[in-house]
């Protein structure tokens, strides 16, 4: 992988900031201060030259790809590794990368000192400025809201879509400083105990700093629009076996590999598994599906037809997804054959066991 | 055993036939090898047959001969004071049914020369008129717990 040659912020591996600089015309600094880069002042949260390294590619990038600099964002810097470095890698951390150094660097403190060398911050001694400032902060918050003049209305927070606390490394991230998991679970359940609060509409700007939005992953993008002729079209996957079911209007005939259901799946078991998101929906007899379905077992392509349909009936109109979901028919059954280890017979089952 | 943590416990899925979670269970300690359809069709064999000798619905015919089948008390080995002594303690309600159809199903299997279907039917019966090996299994159990009532204080 050899984005080197680009010569951009690629970032593999990730170097260290090295840092001792000559001081000229300062006063002598405390150990803490001398060991900060003298760049650390400059407004540039990450590393420093890496902001222009990311600059050269990218124009580098522009110039390959013809375009022009000004015109040429991240998302085409993308675009052009994609095309001059196809990569079929399956690991992300293995393709090849080139992302401006926000992304990929944590943010780095400002210089935590003044002219004079020392430092700014009333709580740089603790160690975690940050932690102790925020606890500090929420704390004030929550006082204050106690102690306002007691009035009859209450003043909660609006209640919206289920918003999470953010995670320990984002929240480190937010900070510029570690935060340890005692740490994070602390702030969480003070943050949490300010959210309460029934007066605590007026910190919900503050407190969002520190909330994300619910994030969907099934079906992340709505299920496909039916095709040119009429028909839903999903893809379900189940141990080693693969489904294709097209969902069209009309009777309630459902055809496997074209055969009718009674036929390729004797056992009830079966059937009921690839009816059951239509009985759930009451869209039993009105929907024609016709499944295409290849290897594994029969159970197992039962079960992917099951799940072919279920995202398929996502498509209709109707709020069908909430039903679906809460019935966990959405989800793909991870589950398939562990592999066999070395120094084992089976995946699980070892070798006789010998003393000696 | 669980060394570390407390391990889950699993929801089965109910039976497809009569809805049971109980009757899956018992289906599956049935199956060999994993095959669950040969279980699972000896299983309602023999449940047929049960409803139509005892002239009841196959799955309260079911539940009767588990509960016939069910222990309330058992003895646990502990160790006090240098001694073993067997402490009779309350049987946990999974426990409960594990028992019972462990026993259920090994006595079934240990009846000669017939399908195991007819194996399960027989034993069923048995169990449902409160005869049988299961049921003897767990009359036995009961009575070592009243016969060493004595060291019921030491349950734990």
């Amino acid at each position: 992988m050899r984005t080197d040659m680009l010569r951009g912020g690629c970032v593999q591996p990730i170097r260290r900031a090295t840092g001792l600089l000559p001081l000229s015309g300062r006063r002598p600094l405390s150990k803490a201060a001398s060991s900060e880069p003298s760049s650390a002042g400059s407004g540039e949260n990450w590393h420093p030259g890496e902001v222009q390294r990311w600059e050269f590619g990218r124009r580098k990038l522009a110039a390959m790809m013809g375009q022009e600099e000004v015109d040429f964002t991240e998302g085409e810097v993308e675009k052009a590794l994609r095309y001059l470095l196809p990569t079929r890698l399956r690991a992300r951390d293995a393709r090849p990368l080139m992302k401006h150094p926000s992304h990929v660097f944590n943010k780095r403190k400002e210089s935590a000192f003044d002219a004079s060398g020392r430092p700014l911050e009333a709580a740089f001694y603790t160690g975690f400025p940050a932690y102790h400032n925020l606890v500090y902060q929420v704390y004030q918050m929550t006082h204050h809201l106690n102690t306002l003049p007691p009035e009859q209305r209450e003043d909660r927070e609006e209640s919206g879509p289920t918003k999470f606390w953010v995670k320990r490394k984002v929240l480190a991230n937010i900070l510029a400083e570690e935060i340890s998991e005692f740490q994070y679970r602390d702030l969480v359940s003070r943050l949490a105990r300010l959210a309460g609060h029934p007066r605590a509409s007026a910190t919900t700007e503050f407190l969002d700093q520190f909330r994300r939005p619910h994030f969907s992953h099934s079906s992340s993008s709505k299920p496909a629009q039916p095709n040119t002729h009429g028909q839903i079209r999903s893809v379900g996957r189940r141990k080693s076996s693969v489904a294709v079911v097209h969902l069209g209007a009309g009777g309630g005939g459902v055809t496997v590999n074209s055969e009718p259901l009674l036929s390729y799946f004797p056992q009830v078991e079966h059937r009921q598994q690839v009816l059951f998101p239509l009985i759930l929906t009451e869209l039993l007899g009105g929907v024609a599906v016709d499944a295409q379905v290849r290897g594994g077992g029969k159970t197992g392509q039962a079960g992917a037809i099951r799940l072919a349909v279920s995202k398929a009936l996502t498509g209709l109109p109707g709020d069908h997804h909430s039903l679906l979901e809460e019935a966990g028919l959405l989800v793909r059954d991870p589950r398939a054959v562990e592999r066999k280890k070395p120094g084992q017979k089976k995946a699980r089952k070892k070798f006789a066991w010998v003393k000696r | 055993m669980a060394r570390r943590r407390r391990a889950e416990r699993r929801i089965t899925q109910p039976d497809p036939r009569y809805g049971d979670e109980e009757l899956a269970r018992f289906i599956n300690r049935v199956m060999l090898g994993g095959k669950k359809s040969t279980a699972r069709r000896a299983v309602y064999d023999a449940l047929g047959l049960l409803g139509q000798r005892m002239n009841m619905n196959p799955l309260d015919a079911f539940h009767q001969a588990m509960s016939n089948s069910t222990p309330l008390l058992e003895v646990r080995p502990r160790r006090v004071g240098g001694a073993t002594y067997q402490v009779p303690n309350e049987v946990r309600p999974e426990r409960r049914e594990a028992l019972a159809q462990r026993w259920l199903v090994s006595a079934a299997r240990a009846r000669k020369g017939q399908p195991i279907a007819r194996k399960l039917f027989t034993e069923l019966l048995d169990a449902a008129n409160n005869t049988g090996a299961a049921v003897r299994r767990k009359d036995e159990l009961q009575r070592m717990a009243e016969a060493n009532r004595a060291y019921a204080h030491f349950r734990w």
